[in-house]
């Protein structure tokens, strides 16, 4: 994935979707959850997913915290605050107007 | 994350970078594991989750750009914020900027001048390494250090790297342009290194020119060569006329020079040309000297104690009384130098300080008051998803803001007080000039603001996180908590006791002045002109030659037209002369055995109208009469002081005493008692005087004389009349040191009358700054209390009463804001005693008027509000906000 605004907005997107299923998840699991829902379709690099970890977290729409996982290993968890939440809907309602557009728009040519 | 831990991360960035790594090393492990578990071995897993990973560095590094970007971006949007939300109460934000200003300006200007006398150090290099040493006689403490003393601690010391001696001078200058009398500074050759300059031009003394018959040669300061050569690039080598004497220039001292010495203010420096091992006649000296590289100064002490002990079996037996019994002292120059200025100015700063909390206590009570309006702002931000942390640093953010823009305009008012203090200070500290706002101003300008904004803007910030705002019940009207309310009157009853401490002190240091200047001097110093005038010995070799001349210009200047009465003297009072000490014995008295140790008088030589043109009182027998010259019988006069230390109140008339230490000297009559004269200032007791006729006088008036004149006329005109006189009678000699004695009475004083203004103007900012936040504070409770004020009214309270309980809030504050201050005022003002003259610091006249002042603007700052209250409109206020 590239790092053009409209990527990083989908990217925060997955994300976000992502914690909103899982509920508590960490990085790597954030990684093979997409990998796997999208039918190995879309690939999340390391690069591009802690960079935007970090800055969502920033921004106050995740929190995180370092656990146990069962697997006896320390990680860090991150969560959807409520803030999150609501920039969730934001983002699906606005990919969906987005893709519509484009849909919409090459049907046309 | 939190702010808190955001902040802390950022601080410690090592910390982050570990929690990055953990995070990441945590994420590759579990890949490896998944790997492993799908089968591959372990060295497969660990090959290709590492190559997935990528570049780790890079990860590393785009991980914490996040972190600084988006802290950068929201401390950007903080500061836009914070300059909306001032423009929007435009009130506020002036008053607030305007406080600041002056608190940050004045406290700025203050410490640069503190910093500039006090703390720079001396412009010399390793200054801290430079002393004054002399030997200190044993009867009078005076410093007097012989040449033989000086010759030996140069030889024999083994602690200075350098030493050297100086005498004051004057000479009268010719050759280039007029004739004028410069002051100067005989030095020996090692004063160079002992301080530590090379001249700018040209060369310093050799080792021969210090001897007896040396050349005479001259070096100036750079002030003199500009002013008198013009700075003239070839001035080397030039040649100029002092007293009579050709002398040739070798060189030119650096400017920004500095005499280390404050009472000699040298044009030029010659070489000491005296054979200083001379033990028969004893010249006199200041020494000073460098320590050598980690020697103490009481190292020092010892070693050149211990060499002036040896010296004095050199000295012959007739100056034993004077040097037996002596001890050196030591005294880094520093402290010489700047010692008398420090604990005024230290009183200047604190008080200032006072004036700054002040302000800052302004400042913080009027956000406190202006943060309940702000409170469905926060509540809205805050429900928007803003953290609280965040909240309290857009605060914080926004009380920089404030603060810095005061600052900025403050120091530019710092900037322009301090020229005003150069001009103006230059006669009462000799290091007036060289007062600048330096980077140590401007650093300390900028640490205030910033200690300022963060301390006091954390007061209003916290309070917003912790304190509950009451609503009314279906309004949304806002009233302040009871604890907001009280924080403010506490905040106010703060601002009240340091304004009354600051009050008191002013009202102590005016008092103490007002005292100062009734005292009575002696002397009547209105409508008095003084001039001095010097007889080159070269033109007039013989006291009977200088003598005649300055019977003769007296007699002229008193024909002269408009003038009462004119005198000659050998000392004019307030000018800080040297006066010359006799030892005096008594006869008949007790005690009068040893005449070495007789007790010393002030000697003055002085023409009969002398009392009559300073309208001294005589008090009991005469004063001198032009009968009384060298061919009658020797008298004097002796002031009060004379009479109360060497007869003890006796009646003195007609007693004789024996003015000199020499065995079979002639016995003189004393005729007449004056009133004391305050010759060394308003604050000082009267020396012990005893006056001569001049004409009578044994020894020849080495610093020549000076004219008193009483008259009418202005002074400018008259002094050109002397001059003539002067000039008339012989010419090219110089007539110098001309001022009125009021001059010298105002000049005497100055540095009190100056301390008194600081401290009242800061008394006066104070009271200003506490009247605005009283008015400032009742103002805002007015406005939110309207809607519980309209009820009142609505409810049958009478406008009056209304008046009545808004304003006591405010007596409240003031009763107890005098109280506190009175008290702090009597635990303070001990700190200016040493300023004040015959005034007590507990004096109950300055602390009553103090209160009554404070509180009289204190209820005028209230009433305006109060008054407003009183007028609220029941319908407008009861309608729903």
């Amino acid at each position: 994935m590239g790092t053009t605004d409209q990527l990083q907005g989908t990217l925060d997107l997955l994300i976000l979707k992502t914690l909103a299923q899982l509920g508590t998840i960490h990085g790597y699991g954030i990684v093979r959850h997409i990998q796997r829902v999208s039918d190995d379709l879309l690939r999340v690099e390391e690069g591009s997913l802690y960079p935007a970890l970090h800055r969502i977290e920033q921004v106050g729409w995740i929190t995180s915290e370092w656990r146990t996982s069962e697997t006896k290993r320390r990680a860090k968890y991150y969560s959807l605050t409520s803030g999150g939440r609501k920039q969730l809907a934001k983002e699906q309602a606005n990919w969906e107007r987005v893709v519509r557009g484009v849909s919409t728009l090459i049907k046309f040519a | 994350m939190s702010l808190y831990n955001r902040f802390v991360s950022l601080l410690r960035s090592c910390q982050l970078e570990q929690d990055v790594e953990d995070e990441l090393h945590s994420h590759l492990e579990m890949h490896i594991a998944e790997n492993v578990e799908a089968g591959m071995s372990e060295e497969d897993a660990r090959r290709e989750a590492t190559a997935r990973f990528g570049n780790k560095v890079a990860l590393k590094e785009n991980t914490r750009a996040v972190y600084i970007v988006a802290w950068i971006e929201s401390v950007l949007q903080d500061l836009r914020f914070g300059l909306r939300t001032l423009r929007k109460s435009p009130s506020f934000s002036l008053v607030a900027v305007a406080t600041v200003t002056l608190s940050i300006g004045i406290s700025t200007a203050v410490f640069t001048i503190v910093n500039s006398v006090l703390l720079r150090h001396l412009p010399y290099p390793e200054a801290n390494r430079l002393i004054s040493a002399t030997t200190l006689d044993p009867r009078t403490h005076l410093p007097v250090t012989p040449g033989p003393d000086f010759v030996a601690w140069r030889d024999q010391n083994t602690t200075l790297a350098a030493i050297a001696a100086y005498n004051s001078d004057d000479f009268n200058f010719s050759g280039v342009g007029e004739p004028a009398r410069i002051p100067a500074a005989d030095v020996t050759a090692g004063f160079f290194s002992t301080v530590g300059i090379q001249p700018q031009l040209g060369r310093i003394f050799s080792a021969a020119e210090e001897e007896p018959n040396g050349d005479h040669v001259a070096i100036l300061t750079d002030q003199f060569w500009r002013e008198r050569f013009g700075k003239d690039p070839n001035v080397l080598d030039r040649k100029m006329t002092l007293e009579g004497h050709l002398f040739t220039i070798i060189g030119v001292l650096p400017s920004g020079f500095r005499f280390p010495d404050n009472a000699i203010k040298p044009s030029i420096l010659v070489p000491l040309q005296y054979p200083l091992s001379d033990d028969q006649r004893i010249i006199i000296l200041s020494v000073i000297g460098r320590l050598k590289e980690g020697v103490t100064e009481q190292q020092a002490l010892a070693d050149l104690d211990r060499i002036s002990q040896a010296t004095l079996r050199r000295y012959p037996a007739k100056f034993m009384g004077f040097l037996a019994g002596r001890s050196v002292q030591i005294t880094n120059l520093h402290t010489l130098l700047v010692g008398d200025l420090r604990k005024p100015l230290l009183i200047i700063m604190s008080a200032v300080g006072f004036v700054l909390l002040i302000g800052c206590l302004n400042i913080t009570s009027l956000q406190l008051a202006r943060a309940v309006e702000r409170t469905p702002e926060m509540e809205m931000r805050s429900a928007l998803g803003a953290k609280r942390g965040r909240l309290t640093r857009q605060l914080l953010t926004e009380n920089t803001l404030l603060y810095s823009l005061g600052a900025a305009l403050g120091v530019c008012l710092a900037f322009v007080t301090v020229q005003a203090v150069r001009s103006a200070g230059a006669k009462i500290f000799p290091t007036a000039t060289t007062i600048s706002i330096d980077q140590w101003a401007l650093a300390f300008a900028a640490v205030v603001t910033l200690l300022c904004a963060l301390l006091f803007g954390l007061v209003p910030a916290l309070w917003l996180n912790k304190t509950r705002i009451i609503r009314n019940p279906g309004e949304g009207r806002l009233t302040t908590s009871r604890g907001q309310r009280r924080l403010r009157k506490i905040l106010l009853v703060a601002e009240v006791s340091l304004a009354l401490v600051l009050l008191a002190a002013a009202g102590l240091m005016i008092r103490s002045f007002d005292r100062l200047v009734r005292v009575n001097a002696g002397f009547n110093p209105s409508h008095v002109l003084t001039a001095r005038v010097t007889l080159a010995e070269t033109e007039f070799p013989k006291v009977e030659e200088q003598i005649t001349f300055f019977d003769t210009l007296l007699q002229r200047v008193q024909a002269l037209p408009g003038v009462d009465s004119a005198a000659l003297t050998s000392t004019v009072p307030l000018r800080g002369e040297q006066l010359m000490n006799v030892g005096v014995r008594i006869e008949g008295e007790p005690g009068a055995t040893e005449p070495k140790f007789a007790p010393m008088a002030s000697l003055l030589s002085i023409s009969p109208d002398y009392f009559r043109a300073l309208q001294t009182p005589v008090i009991a027998g005469r004063g001198f009469t032009d009968a009384d010259n060298k061919n009658s019988i020797p008298v004097a006069v002796v002031n009060q002081a004379f009479v109360r230390k060497f007869l003890h109140g006796a009646d003195p008339v007609t007693r004789r005493l024996l003015p000199s230490a020499r065995e079979n000297s002639t016995p003189v009559s004393i005729v007449g008692v004056v009133a004391d004269v305050r010759d060394g200032g308003l604050d000082q007791d009267s020396s012990v005087q005893l006056y001569r006729p001049y004409d009578q006088a044994s020894t020849p008036a080495a610093f020549g004389m000076a004219i008193l004149l009483r008259s009418r006329i202005d002074s400018e005109t008259l002094a050109a009349a002397v001059r003539r006189e002067v000039e008339a009678l012989h010419g090219g000699q110089p007539v110098f040191d001309v001022s009125t004695m009021d001059q010298l009475l105002r000049e005497s004083l100055a540095q009190r009358r100056l301390s008194m203004m600081l401290m009242a103007c800061f008394a006066g900012m104070a009271l200003l700054l506490a009247a605005v936040g009283i008015y400032g504070v009742m103002s805002y409770s007015v406005a939110q209390r309207s809607h519980e004020i309209g009820i009142r009214i609505a409810v049958g309270c009478s406008p009056g009463r209304v008046l009545r309980f808004v304003l006591s809030e405010a007596t409240w504050i003031i009763v107890l804001g005098v109280c506190s201050g009175l008290a702090g005022s009597l635990w303070l003002t001990r700190f200016i005693a040493s300023l004040l003259y015959k005034t007590q610091p507990f004096d109950p006249l300055s602390m009553i008027s103090a209160a009554v002042l404070l509180a009289a603007i204190g209820l005028v700052a209230g009433i305006v509000p109060a008054y407003r209250a009183s007028r609220v409109d029941p319908i407008v206020a009861l309608r729903a906000e």
